[in-house]
């Protein structure tokens, strides 16, 4: 009974260590892997549009 | 802006890209473009719904649109408000890692599917708007820009802006 229980705990045991090395593996920025520049990435003009110098946004 | 808001932008966005564009006729349409490096949690802690009405608009319309482009749909949000005389229709939408997401639920099923493969997805807003009474025009234009915006820029770069890529598959 005892070694019983025992193994449903070590079971419980593992199943969690296993799902914990999934969860807390240490995380990564997409952003680190390809870096984003949004000055670069939007062109000032393209196709009947061009960049009026006057900006007249609030942010 | 108020420094409330500006704090708020600061912690969200490590980025933010604005220009006023005009076509050959003189219409104008300002773009804000809002990036950050870790998008986890919250979608859109600045709404542009939440922060346009912090900023003395009254909000009079925001539903759920599909803006229609050569390489596929974006699922967008289609706001129209007044502060005083100036109607400004608005059009934006979220990214999360490479795709336009709608609501809370689909953002969390990306961010999942990033979690698990220890990644951390970053993320922008796209916003568009333009001072016109006339509604109709202002979404047709708005959507002639991100068209032509989109056509104009790399594939990995229309990815990162639109969560879209290639021409889609001929039917």
């Amino acid at each position: 009974m005892f070694s019983n229980k025992m193994s449903l705990i070590i079971a419980a045991l593992m199943i969690a260590a296993s799902i914990g090395a999934v969860v807390a593996k240490p995380a990564k920025k997409v952003a680190d892997e390809v870096p984003v520049s949004l000055e670069k990435m939007v062109p000032k003009s393209f196709g009947d549009w061009r960049e009026f110098p006057t900006a007249i946004c609030r942010w | 802006m108020n420094p409330q808001t500006q704090e708020l932008l600061d912690k969200l966005y490590s980025q933010i890209l604005t220009r006023t564009y005009v076509n050959s006729k003189g219409y104008a349409i300002m773009l804000s473009l809002a990036y950050g490096s870790d998008q986890r949690g919250e979608l859109g802690a600045h709404k542009p719904e939440v922060c346009y009405p912090a900023q003395g608009f009254t909000l009079k319309k925001n539903i759920a649109g599909s803006l229609g482009t050569p390489f596929g749909e974006i699922p967008v949000r289609r706001l129209n408000g007044f502060i005083g005389t100036r109607i400004e229709p608005v059009t934006y939408w979220f990214t999360v890692g490479d795709k336009a997401v709608k609501s809370t639920t689909e953002k969390r099923i990306v961010d999942l599917r990033f979690a698990l493969t220890g990644r951390i997805p970053d993320g922008m807003l796209f916003r568009i708007s333009s001072i016109d009474e006339n509604e109709a025009r202002a979404y047709q234009l708005q959507d002639i820009f991100v068209k032509e915006l989109l056509e104009a820029v790399p594939v990995a770069d229309r990815k990162r802006l639109s969560g879209l890529d290639t021409l889609p598959a001929v039917k």
